[in-house]
């Protein structure tokens, strides 16, 4: 299980995360939705350690760091560098031993060419690949639809299904609501640095029309279009 | 156009900020060093004058990059964009111009700026499709970015020691296995992102000793066919052969610890000064390889816990 408590974070004197308390459980899927810097990258930067922050994440099966898969928003890939050649840096990095990346390529990506030239749809599915394949017990999934196809939608799906399965610990953040829906068990509203509401799948909605309830046609008449 | 300009003048002031010194500081800083590696460009090199003009063309085409160019040529009219590379690159190349200037080399001033705008004509592939093959891919790390963007350079420099070989020149054959070096130390002059490291299971310390061995052991195998080559031909030399091997190999560890002790900080320049003081004077490497280890240490613990 992980446990967040009071997690504060700061940039200089702005306070972009405030008191976050959180229990992630094996088994199940959090989505964490907001609207665009409400926090999310930075609450899971932070959970990740690749952040500083006030407060306590802990784990109880240990070091989270090296047991956590961890998919940005917008992945960045080293230069001249093959798809084949980054998942065997992530498998390198955690010692992982992989002998057929072809065979688990489920996206079917051209991992011979340079990582730098895909799509940005097939940059997400080629470092969703690489995460899987690093045998993590949790995922951090930062936006993982954004992006990706239709039919690969489909596959993340059952992907975060069989994680759940596995008992392992999903916490993913998305603006499509839908997906939601499909996978999350829990979501978690965050708003201006805290989380505002917490709810399970029963009320899911509650949420969606919260945040669809935030002024929008007020904001359009001010662009004053012409 | 005007305001364009204005942001680059900007973001010039940023990054001395971001280095850590005030602009007022930073400028006379960078001109006395482009002073003195000019003079000693002039003062050791034979027809410096004509290697100068191609440093400062080299300098016109390789900085900059191409997602800022397209990022122009997507928001600027095609005369406009044209404007500003042509700008640029006059802009870059002034200071050359000046030293060329101040060493009363006119025809090669005129040159400089000839080359700057035709190299502004000249359309950078940002994207090569084109996947080189690479020795390294197992453990895929600087090498292998690094020698796909420098393997026509390995064709010269084992050129070289083809040459030395053939004409008895040991020193020849001795300045091509320290020319690999400088290769691959310019692989560590980009600092990694966070996640790249972050990915790592292992502490800050494991981690640098990962990295060292990968180099010592990259660097080897792109050194082995001068050093074989060394050893038949000069077996009498072979202390020589042995002493740059490791001088070589004590440099490129220096350029792996200082990518780490200033992660985040975009030194290239600092590199470049404190690589040029340790090739002219290679003890100083006793103070400044430990030095940047213990600072790569700290910084590693930031992201490896």
């Amino acid at each position: 299980m992980i446990s967040i408590k009071s997690l504060h974070k700061y940039y200089v004197n702005n306070q972009v995360l405030k008191d976050i308390n959180l229990k992630f459980n094996p088994g199940e899927i959090h989505g964490v939705v907001g609207e665009n810097g409400a926090g999310k990258t930075t609450l899971f930067r932070s959970i990740s350690g690749m952040e500083n922050f006030k407060g306590t994440v802990e784990y109880t099966k240990g070091e989270i760091k090296n047991t956590m898969g961890f998919l940005p928003t917008d992945p960045y890939f080293l230069s001249k560098i093959t798809g084949k050649e980054y998942l065997q840096l992530l498998c390198n990095a955690r010692n992982v031993e992989v002998f057929d990346f072809e065979e688990k390529n489920i996206f079917d990506l051209p991992l011979h060419h340079y990582a730098e030239t895909y799509s940005t749809g097939m940059k997400k599915k080629l470092a969703l690949t690489g995460v899987l394949m690093q045998n993590n017990d949790i995922f951090i999934l930062d936006e993982p639809f954004n992006g990706v196809d239709i039919y690969s939608n489909t596959i993340i799906n059952q992907v975060l299904t069989k994680l759940k399965e596995l008992n392992k610990i999903v916490i993913l953040s998305s603006h499509i609501f839908s997906t939601l829906y499909e996978t999350c068990d829990y979501l978690h509203y965050l708003k201006n640095g805290s989380i505002v509401k917490s709810v399970d799948k029963l009320q899911f909605k509650s949420i969606e029309e919260e945040m669809q309830a935030s002024g929008i046609e007020v904001k359009i008449d001010k662009l004053d279009l012409k | 156009m005007r305001y364009y300009f204005l942001l680059q003048y900007k973001r010039i002031h940023r990054s001395f900020k971001d280095f850590g010194t005030e602009p007022f500081i930073g400028y006379p800083i960078i001109v006395v060093l482009f002073y003195l590696m000019s003079s000693s460009i002039f003062e050791n090199v034979l027809y410096a004058n004509y290697i100068y003009v191609l440093i400062s063309t080299l300098f016109a085409y390789a900085v900059g990059n191409s997602e800022h160019a397209r990022f122009i040529k997507q928001h600027f009219s095609i005369v406009n964009y044209r404007k500003i590379v042509v700008m640029n690159n006059m802009l870059k190349v002034t200071p050359f111009a000046i030293f060329l200037l101040y060493k009363t080399y006119y025809t090669e001033v005129f040159l400089v700026y000839a080359l700057a705008f035709f190299v502004s004509l000249a359309k950078k592939r940002s994207r090569v499709s084109l996947t080189i093959p690479t020795p390294f891919g197992k453990k895929p790390s600087e090498f292998v970015i690094g020698f796909r963007k420098t393997f026509w350079l390995f064709l010269l420099i084992y050129g070289l020691a083809a040459i030395a070989t053939y004409k008895g020149n040991f020193n020849l054959g001795v300045f091509s296995l320290v020319s690999i070096f400088f290769v691959c130390s310019s692989y560590y002059m980009k600092p990694d992102p966070d996640f790249y490291i972050w990915i790592h299971a292992m502490n800050s310390r494991d981690f640098l000793k990962h990295k060292i061995v990968i180099a010592i052991k990259y660097s080897f195998m792109l050194t082995a066919p001068i050093l074989f080559v060394l050893s038949v031909f000069y077996l009498d030399q072979i202390h020589i052969t042995l002493f740059f091997l490791i001088m070589g190999w004590l440099y490129l560890v220096m350029y792996l610890l200082m990518k780490y002790a200033f992660q985040n900080q975009g030194l290239e320049l600092f590199q470049g000064v404190v690589g040029v003081l340790c090739l002219l004077f290679p003890p100083i490497m006793v103070i400044t390889i430990p030095y940047f280890y213990t600072k790569a240490i700290n910084n590693l613990d930031l992201l490896l816990k």
